[in-house]
């Protein structure tokens, strides 16, 4: 048996299971049977509705699962503010305190939406308390759209203490460093509590890009403050303990990178329709085409190819980019920054060039600010940034023109000739600017991560209106489980999508492919904002990103949901015995 | 029994019958077939039957909460799958589903917001029915910690707290003291007096019998029988005459009188109370004393809103009490015989009165300290004694046959 055809045996198998499963749901939406007679009945639906939803939301927050895990919050965010440490620097501790609390807390409240949604309709059926429901003047719609808005009700007030105990902890860790760093001024610096105060205030006020040294802003800031010379200040903070001086440069990154909320603008990628048509025709005229290949999958196929090729920059190649931003402002908390990620196509080995160590996992690069051509132009000298993590570096205000537009170049001089791939449809290089306090992008990334919920929510009301409990949250869990890890599954998919047939196999098998990938990939899918990792680089998810995950996945995809589930409840025999 | 002409039934079933089917779709279970029934507005019906003769399948039915296989059933005229029909119904389950988290003041206000009520009309309602079901000092338990029979009470209050024109009730007194079963059956009377459809679902036939106007007997998902309960029970070849305190000599007139007029005295003895009674009054003592309980309290009468325009909402237990003065105060002649005696001249009757007030007055009254609380319809246990007493008789042991019987 080749992969091919396992493949195939597996999607058919697959295919049959889904068949019968939507089968039975279609049964039960268009039971033969009738179901409830009767309007839309809107007028009082809100108060009925307000009703179920104010009943669920008690119980939510009165039955022992429910306040277990707003127990399990509450306990752990304390613990994990007291274990974590990251790399040891305050940045790291920040960062992984965000990580685990956030991704915690985000993590029970699904495991919660999933068990509390999946029992709201089907335990109420199976103990009957049903019967007292709907024997009262209330659509069938009305209960089930009040279970829905209930457990999202209670996932937001718990998605609200998470974030206020989040914001909390920050703060604490914050407030705590520098009070920390106060006693080590007064103790190892010699500088008088009032001086030290000064001098930690003056760590609000740092602007400019970071450099090292006495020339760092840092010292800048304590210097203007305290009123000394930097070679004082210098002394001052040499005498310090090596983690505090280096907590004083992460410090300021915290605040500046990860304590603000962020926008990002992504470099574009340029419209390749001339080049896509040029090489198809011309790929036509030489009779080149494969001859089984439908012309989307070809020209998907040359887009694919011009992509990489574009985005892949060879040893001594270069890239020239334009990026429109927002014109720079004087403020001291004004910062913007280049992020950009790089990986290789093989992975680089340590090699010694002259009296350079070029190092395993690095690529040496040159960038560079500006057009060369005017005064504003500003090198970098050639350094190796790592691939595969993200790097950023603040660009200086001058390195950008006034209507904000930023060009920026990019050089590979790495002479073990590897490859540099920025992945831009990824946001692999992008231009980060503030836009706010860090509590907008704490509350945008709540919200993000309150969208999926939503969602989850909806699956599980929808799964209790004809699926025991057990059945029910199985199902719902798994397919949480699946969209936690969807970027493993897209990966599967994607491959499953993109596999080479052997000769036999015809068009139409790739297009049933293409199209049950797609679907596969946009049913599992509950978010795509991943609002934990953007907080820890203080990049606000933004309103427009949050409007439009609200769109797709509340008032679409939820939606669409809730429609089958009224369906289903509407004509369903709440008090049927099945013999 | 509510005069029913040119009036549009309340509730109608034609031809409903039900069937359960298996997984796969194939029909099993016969749960109710062809029903035909109706209900007057008014009027206080009782549904009886065996487990499993079909008489919750038709309530839920009746609900919406299961659809028939075929035939039709109309609440109101309209389909009872109809939510606007729902509005006008109370329902009381054959067990109290209630949400164990809510306590009793937030269980009624829920039923009640689904009914739209406002927020005074909630409070006042939900207060009178506490109070009326005698739930006022655990009405800030949650409900998870009520005993059957406290969830009983609070499951008779969400059924009510519309006001409802048809009150349907699956086996109400089950789970339920003595105390409570009484009182379920008192609202059920003065609902009924207020113009209230009431339908009755039970296999206790003493509570249907007390309460009812009209029943349907089912058996295997069939109706067996309907009609009128006094109709159905009533022995029209037998007369009881009740008389206080009658010795032999009179007793002896008595059978003499009878026989003249062609006929024959079967039994004679002296009633018993019935426990009822008895239970009600010891409770009554211990509640008057105020002695604690952690459980129900008694109820207090029917709530006023409960379509009562100038009915007076007395104590339950008062009324009771007050009723059972009112028989032992009354004249011996009072006119609370409830069967009359179609057979016997009414010129008998007449001189038996006349034959037996004489001595009753001259002998000394020994009442006891309480008096006992006669039944206010038949007692179904003396009809029983007096049957298998009669046995001999021949045929005058056999009940007059029903005048709408089936089956």
């Amino acid at each position: 048996m080749n992969e091919n055809t396992f493949f195939m045996i597996m999607f058919a198998f697959g295919s049959v299971m889904g068949l019968i499963t939507l089968g039975y749901v279609i049964r039960q939406a268009f039971s033969r049977q009738s179901g409830e007679v009767g309007g839309w009945e809107l007028r009082g639906a809100g108060r009925r509705i307000g009703a179920v939803l104010r009943t669920t939301l008690a119980e939510g927050l009165r039955a022992k699962v429910a306040s277990g895990f707003a127990a399990l919050i509450l306990i752990s965010i304390p613990v994990f503010w007291l274990t974590s440490e990251g790399d040891g620097t305050i940045k790291g501790k920040v960062q992984m305190f965000f990580t685990y609390s956030l991704g915690f807390s985000l993590f029970l409240l699904a495991i919660l939406t999933v068990l509390f949604s999946c029992r709201s309709l089907s335990v109420e059926i199976a103990s009957r308390q049903i019967y007292g429901i709907v024997s009262k003047p209330i659509p069938r719609w009305q209960i089930v759209v009040g279970k829905w808005l209930g457990v999202i009700l209670l996932d937001l007030v718990l998605i609200i203490l998470a974030g206020v105990m989040t914001w909390t902890g920050t703060r604490m860790t914050v407030s705590s460093f520098t009070k920390d760093l106060e006693k080590e001024l007064v103790t190892y610096g010699n500088l008088t509590p009032g001086q030290a105060a000064t001098a930690v205030a003056a760590l609000a006020e740092v602007r400019g890009v970071g450099r090292k040294g006495l020339e760092s802003p840092v010292v800048t800031a304590i210097c203007e403050m305290l009123g000394k010379t930097r070679e004082e200040v210098g002394d001052i903070l040499l005498r310090l303990p090596e983690a505090t001086r280096v907590n004083l440069r992460r410090f300021d990154e915290l605040r500046r990178q990860v304590l603000v909320a962020r926008a990002m603008i992504p470099v574009e990628v340029p419209d390749f329709t001339k080049e896509i048509e040029e090489i198809y025709q011309s790929l036509k005229n030489d009779e080149r085409l494969p001859t089984d290949w439908s012309e989307k999958r070809i020209r998907d196929s040359i887009t694919r190819e011009l992509m990489l090729s574009y985005c892949s920059i060879g040893y001594a190649e270069g890239r020239t980019w334009e990026i429109k931003g927002p014109p720079p402002e004087e403020g001291k908390d004004w910062v913007m920054s280049l992020r950009f990620k790089m990986r290789a196509p093989r992975q680089p080995i340590a090699t010694q060039v002259g009296d350079i160590t070029l190092e395993t996992d690095q690529l040496l690069c040159e960038w560079a600010l500006g057009d060369p051509r005017k005064s504003n132009f500003l090198p970098a000298p050639p350094g190796q940034y790592p691939i595969n993590t993200a790097n950023e570096f603040e660009i200086p205000q001058q390195g950008i023109e006034k209507d904000g537009t930023i060009l920026l170049s990019f050089m590979n001089v790495d002479p073990r000739r590897i490859e540099a791939i920025f992945d831009l449809p990824g946001g692999a290089l992008s231009v980060m600017y503030r836009i706010g306090p860090w509590e907008l992008g704490l509350v945008q990334a709540l919200l993000a991560g309150f969208i999926p919920l939503c969602c989850l929510a909806a699956f599980g009301v929808c799964a209790s209106t004809f699926l025991s409990f057990p059945v029910g949250s199985l199902i719902v869990l798994t397919l949480f489980v699946i969209s936690s890890s969807m970027g493993f599954v897209a990966e599967a998919l994607a491959v499953a999508k993109e596999y080479a047939p052997p000769e036999h196999d015809r068009e139409l098998a790739w297009e049933v492919r293409r199209l049950t990938v797609e679907t596969m990939d946009w049913a599992l899918s509950i978010g795509d904002l991943d609002p934990i990792n953007r907080l820890m680089e203080g990049h606000a998810v933004g309103w427009p990103a949050l409007w439009r995950a609200t769109w797709k996945y509340v008032l679409i995809k939820s939606s669409l949901v809730m429609i089958l589930a009224v369906m289903i409840f509407r004509r369903r025999e709440l008090a049927a015995v099945i013999v | 029994m509510s005069s029913t002409e040119s009036r549009v039934p309340i509730v109608e079933c034609v031809a409903l019958t039900k069937v359960f089917q298996d997984f796969w779709g194939r029909d099993k279970v016969l749960a109710v077939d062809r029903l035909d029934m109706e209900i007057q507005p008014g009027e206080v019906f009782g549904l009886l039957g065996p487990n499993g003769s079909g008489k919750s399948t038709t309530i839920k039915m009746l609900l919406g909460l299961l659809y028939p296989t075929s035939g039709v059933a109309r609440v109101f005229g309209r389909p009872p799958t109809d939510t606007a029909v729902k509005s006008r119904i109370g329902f009381m389950p054959e067990e109290s589903y209630l949400y164990r988290y809510l306590n009793a003041y937030e269980t009624l206000d829920y039923y009640g917001r689904l009914f739209k009520l406002d927020r005074v009309e909630r409070r006042r309602r939900t207060e009178q029915l506490i109070e009326m079901v005698g739930l006022k000092r655990a009405g800030k338990r949650s409900v998870g910690t009520y005993s059957k029979g406290m969830a009983r009470r609070i499951g008779l209050a969400q059924a009510l707290i519309n006001d409802p024109d048809l009150l349907i009730l699956d086996e109400p007194t089950t789970g339920l003291d003595p105390v409570g079963t009484r009182q379920i059956k008192d609202v059920i009377e003065t609902l009924g007096q207020r113009g209230k459809t009431i339908l009755l679902c039970s296999h206790l036939l003493a509570d249907v019998e007390d309460v009812c106007d009209r029943v349907a007997i089912m058996y295997g998902g069939r109706r067996q029988a309907l009609g009128a309960v006094a109709e159905l029970l009533e022995r029209r070849d037998v007369t009881e005459i009740t008389v206080r305190d009658i010795d032999d000599a009179a007793i002896e007139k008595v059978r003499k009188v009878v026989r003249e007029a062609g006929s024959e005295v079967i039994d004679v003895h002296h009633p018993t109370d019935r426990l009822e009674a008895l239970f009600l009054r010891v409770v009554t003592q211990a509640q008057r004393e105020k002695l604690q309980t952690s459980g129900a309290e008694s109820g207090r009468g029917v709530s006023e809103f409960l379509g009562g325009k100038g009915v007076e909402s007395a104590s339950l237990i008062d009324s009771l009490v007050q009723a059972g003065q009112h028989v032992v105060e009354a004249p011996a002649g009072a006119p609370e015989a409830p069967h009359e005696a179609p057979r016997v001249q009414a010129d008998v009757v007449e001189k038996l009165r006349k034959d037996v007030a004489a001595p009753a007055v001259a002998q000394p009254r020994t009442e006891p300290v309480e008096a006992p609380i006669p039944p206010r319809k038949p007692d179904k246990a003396v009809l029983d004694r007096l049957l298998s007493g009669g046995a001999a008789a021949g045929d005058e042991s056999k009940p007059a046959s029903p005048p709408n019987t089936e089956g």
